[in-house]
């Protein structure tokens, strides 16, 4: 992977990592803007090679580690809540 | 309707929709079923009694977590063998740490991206997915926990913020630290695997 700027106003790679989780959570501040992250992406494979991996492991996240409360849990919650 | 049902109908709605992912935070604080529901149960007590400090009721869901959290750390965390481990932010936020990190992941060859993008690394295969949960598992808890607040929970990094009772910052830098940590998970399994050539040409792993 390199760090050169491949054409005019590429932020380059380094750039573009620094900003690659904020802007798949959808959170870029304003230092740098989706789409300078995109035209990056489009124009280096090795960061569009990450940003898919990244990508496959929010995918992974969001349906692996999510763990749903017991019926026993929800049961006695809503009662506690029903008591308050 | 008085204005307390309504607010207890609102609270119970809440609670409801949230249910999974405060069960799931409860549950990843405290690593048994049985102590993530007396948690829950206390935090959401606590929470019916604090109604009043809730400002924004479109900030319900961050506003709920961090009464669950504080709620972990008064009450559970000394029992726990778990520590958290707040001071870590002050220990790796060094100067250089984000352009550290982003350069650590600059150096990494591109066979090991080609080797992860391949398409039949299926990241749902059982043993690679329960290596990475194992790798998410291993992380010092602030990273952990906002790394799962934010890509398992969906709170925003202005929620989460909230939640854990940071500065939005803290929780953009913690993103990367925890993402960078679990590449690094990554890269150990693929070298396991054998991508020998990683070895080789791959940035220094501590
Ligand atoms: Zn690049």
């Amino acid at each position: 992977m390199n760090d050169d700027h491949v054409y005019d106003s590429d932020i380059g790679c380094m750039e573009a990592i620094n900003s690659l989780y904020a802007y798949l959570d959808g959170e870029l501040g304003d230092d740098v803007s989706i789409e300078q992250v995109e035209t990056h992406l489009q124009h280096c494979r090795s960061c569009y090679t990450r940003a898919e991996i990244e990508r496959a492991l929010n995918e992974h996240l969001r349906r692996g580690a999510k763990r749903a409360a017991p019926a026993g849990a929800r049961d006695r919650l809503r009662r506690l809540i029903d008591d308050l | 309707m008085s204005d307390r049902d309504d607010l207890k109908a609102f609270f119970s709605r809440h609670v409801e929709e949230n249910m999974d992912a405060l069960y799931g935070v409860a549950y990843r604080l405290t690593r048994n079923a049985a102590d993530a529901e007396d948690l829950l149960g206390e935090a959401v007590a606590r929470a019916w009694a604090a109604i009043g400090s809730l400002a924004d009721r479109d900030r319900f869901r961050p506003w709920l977590f961090r009464i669950l959290r504080n709620c972990f750390i008064s009450d559970y965390r000394r029992q726990s063998v778990r520590p958290i481990e707040q001071s870590l932010d002050d220990v790796m936020f060094t100067e250089n740490g984000e352009q550290d990190l982003a350069a650590w992941l600059c150096d990494q060859p591109d066979e090991f991206l080609n080797w992860w993008a391949e398409p039949e690394r299926e990241f749902y295969n059982d043993a690679l997915g329960d290596r990475i949960m194992a790798a998410i598992d291993a992380l010092p808890e602030v990273f952990q926990t906002t790394v799962l607040l934010v890509n398992v929970d969906g709170l925003s990094y202005d929620e989460a913020a909230e939640a854990l009772g940071v500065p939005p910052g803290t929780i953009r830098s913690r993103m990367k630290r925890g993402r960078t940590l679990l590449q690094k998970a990554l890269w150990a399994q693929a070298v396991d695997a054998g991508l020998a050539v990683c070895i080789r040409t791959g940035p220094d792993d501590e």
